[in-house]
């Protein structure tokens, strides 16, 4: 009995002294689709040169949405229990005005200089004022998916306007019959939808804070007359992304709009057969007349938790992620953008990724959607409106007239 | 508190000293969890409903008092998912009992199809309805749907229908799918009541002549006035209530501001846009909705130990 309780009384003093030496941990948040398998060596390897912290990776919702609500439960309750967290780009906004997400300035000296680096898109995705409240983990954008195949064989170029890709997709439409479709979107309400309308009107020189331009009539015009002129399909306003992604692949798309995820599923790195590996092309997303190309930027960011107690060695870590190494790395284990300049053009990245040569003119050009606190009320009133016109039971005036009346006490 | 329903005086057991305290330290568990995680959070959610708490506005904060009720009389969206709510209500809680009762019968009138219809019976009453709303939409989808597949192969529509994005077919869709998803419910529980309908009377019915029409009419309505009241009662809350079919159905269909009902709209209120003060307030309308709803419940119960 007395052996027992020394024993027990050594055995949690020797707790205790491991636990006054130790390390700090580090809890950090991730979503399962980001594929903690990929983080885990890399953290490992930070590990490793920091012998006094340790990492543990906390996962939880399978969707942006759910994760969002995971966190948003957990902070709302000033938690310092998790010390990072991976979010959506949209909700840089949102995550400072509530205060959960530490400005990183002050733990970055030479914050522009450090910054020079990056993307442009991803590190205005991730500033509200002037201050950077995440550090842009890996980026993501649209891009224009054709079929190299069907082009050739029409010797069709590449579209670089709207109005051509319309003609080139009715041209080659007609002409292969059966069910291709020449042009295929996002039109449900979900997110890649909003990217689409803010690209269409981007890319005709309008803005957001003005949706009832001319430039955005003739954005939202395109893909409604996309649908009427049947270049679209007819359930247009039901495609959500992984959709638009399966038709593509299927063989049925000549021309997509799409996330970077979709090139290794073309190629054959899919749950589904590909009929497209090798027949893919990437582009930029055309513009109206002379106007200048452009698309959303998409991609995750590390956020700090304002809560945590261990800033200094969780930014510690995040110059790690983001450093050139670790990016590389990302790259070429797990084909995630880089948000790093550089990378576009090394050795090791092209010989795992050779598209991402021809991604990087596009993400460079990529403009973060609407930065604001109130980004999933902005979304709401967007995405309702488009995927509404897309179904035709709001007429594109109806539905941008509504949008605007909405969105303008937000957006000011 | 109301009585048990078959209590009456004579069949009361006399009391022991001290059963009284007894009784009471035996409730005290679980009248103490019950407070915990009923009461407390319903006091809170009122609290919370009486100030700002807009986490995307954090400098806009205090007790404004019955500010946020006042706000809810002007919103446009909350009028809006009220009707929804109670649109749905009606045609779902009627919808269920159309498809429940009939099901009930033929899972208790003895016949071959006895079998099958009580395990089609508890199949859709078991399955979680957020489930139940992703198959759904899946089934209702545009091109890969199994009902349009169906209704294009049976000769009914030409072309493929847009169930979702079409605004007064996704409304169809969706009381459909909620329609089937409760008629369990309301079929279990009349079932409970058939089961409970003594043999003699029917056959007594029979011996006297009465059709099946009649006797149905006559004789098995009427004894199961009670069970179709409670599963009336009961089904009227959840409609009230009702999230997570609408929840589902909305993340697909453009018609949004046809589908969303009180109990979405506090979710999006809440948890996406991150205004629980005025979350806290619209869930205290809902509550104050339900209350009503049990309010004649319990008035059923209570009158129906008395008689």
């Amino acid at each position: 009995m007395r052996t027992r309780l020394t024993l027990t009384a050594t055995l949690a003093l020797a707790a205790l002294g491991s636990a006054a030496h130790a390390a700090t941990t580090l809890t950090v948040f991730m979503g399962s689709q980001q594929r903690p398998e990929i983080f885990q060596p890399i953290f490992d390897r930070f590990e490793k040169q920091n012998p006094n912290v340790r990492i543990k990776i906390e996962t939880g919702g399978a969707t942006s949405e759910a994760q969002n609500q995971y966190l948003t439960t957990v902070l709302a309750a000033k938690d310092n229990t998790l010390d990072l967290f991976l979010i959506d780009v949209v909700r840089t906004a949102t995550f400072a005005a509530a205060g959960w997400a530490e400005p990183l300035d002050a733990y970055l000296p030479s914050k522009d200089t450090y910054l020079k680096a990056f993307l442009p898109g991803p590190v205005a995705a991730a500033s509200v004022g002037g201050k950077l409240y995440a550090m842009p983990a890996f980026t993501d954008a649209q891009f224009l998916y054709y079929r190299k195949d069907l082009l050739e064989k029409y010797k069709a170029k590449v579209p670089r306007t709207w109005d051509e890709l319309a003609a080139t997709a009715a041209r080659i439409q007609k002409a292969e019959g059966g069910s291709l479709q020449g042009f295929n979107f996002q039109g449900a309400p979900i997110e890649g939808t909003v990217c689409n309308f803010l690209e269409m009107t981007w890319t005709g020189g309008g803005s957001v804070n003005d949706v009832t331009s001319p430039a955005a009539k003739q954005g939202l015009g395109f893909l409604v007359n996309a649908v009427k002129t049947k270049l679209a399909p007819a359930a247009s306003a039901e495609m959500k992304t992984d959709d638009s992604r399966q038709q593509f692949q299927a063989g049925n798309v000549l021309f997509g709009l799409n996330w970077s995820y979709a090139w290794a599923h073309f190629q054959g790195n899919s749950p589904q057969p590909t009929r497209v590996k090798g027949d893919v092309g990437v582009a930029a997303l055309p513009a109206f007349g002379k106007n200048a190309s452009a698309t959303c930027t998409g991609g995750w960011e590390w956020g700090l938790n304002a809560y945590s107690r261990n800033k200094a060695t969780a930014v510690k870590l995040l110059q790690f992620m983001s450093s050139n190494d670790v990016q590389r790395e990302m790259a070429v284990k797990g084909a995630y953008l880089p948000v790093r300049k550089s990378l576009y053009n090394d050795k090791a990245v092209l010989a795992a990724n050779p598209h991402f040569k021809s991604l990087y003119p596009i993400v460079t050009k990529a403009r973060p959607r609407p930065v604001t606190p109130a980004y999933p009320r902005v979304s709401e009133i967007i995405r309702n409106n488009v995927s509404a016109a897309v179904a035709g039971s709001k007429s594109v005036d109806a539905a941008l007239n509504d949008m605007k009346r909405d969105l303008e006490p937000l957006l000011k | 508190m109301t009585p048990p329903l078959n209590s009456s005086p004579s069949r009361r057991v006399r009391r022991e000293p001290g059963e009284g305290l007894l009784a009471f330290f035996l409730l005290l568990p679980a009248a103490a969890l019950l407070l915990g995680v009923l009461l407390f959070p319903m006091l809170t959610t009122f609290r919370d409903s009486l100030y700002l708490n807009k986490l995307t506005e954090p400098w806009l904060t205090g007790f404004v008092g019955l500010k946020q009720y006042a706000q809810m009389l002007g919103d446009a969206r909350f009028g809006a998912a009220l009707r929804n709510t109670l649109f749905f209500g009606v045609l779902t809680v009627g919808g269920s009992f159309l498809v429940g009762v009939p099901m009930a019968l033929a899972a208790h009138l003895p016949s071959r199809a006895r079998d099958v219809a009580r395990v089609a019976l508890l199949l859709p009453w078991a399955m979680p309805p957020v489930i139940t709303g992703l198959i759904f939409a899946w089934l209702f989808n545009a091109q890969y749907g199994v009902f349009n597949d169906l209704l294009v192969r049976a000769g009914f529509i030409q072309e493929p229908l847009r169930w979702l994005s079409t605004p007064g077919l996704s409304v169809l869709a969706m009381v459909l799918t909620i329609v089937w998803k409760t008629s369990s419910f309301v079929a279990l529980i009349v079932l409970g009541g058939l089961q409970g309908i003594p043999k003699e009377m029917i056959e007594a019915a029979q011996v006297d002549g009465a059709t099946p029409t009649q006797t149905f009419f006559r004789v098995i309505l009427p004894l199961l006035a009670p069970s179709l009241a409670v599963a009336f009662i009961f089904r009227t809350i959840s409609a009230v209530q009702v999230f997570d079919i609408p929840y589902t159905f909305i993340q697909q269909a453009p018609a949004q501001g046809l589908l969303e009902t009180l109990g979405v709209y506090i979710y999006r209120t809440g948890i996406e846009f991150l205004d629980f003060g005025y979350a806290a307030a619209l869930s205290v309308a809902l509550f104050a909705l339900s209350l009503a709803v049990t309010a004649v419940y319990v008035r059923f119960v209570r009158d129906g130990g008395n008689s």
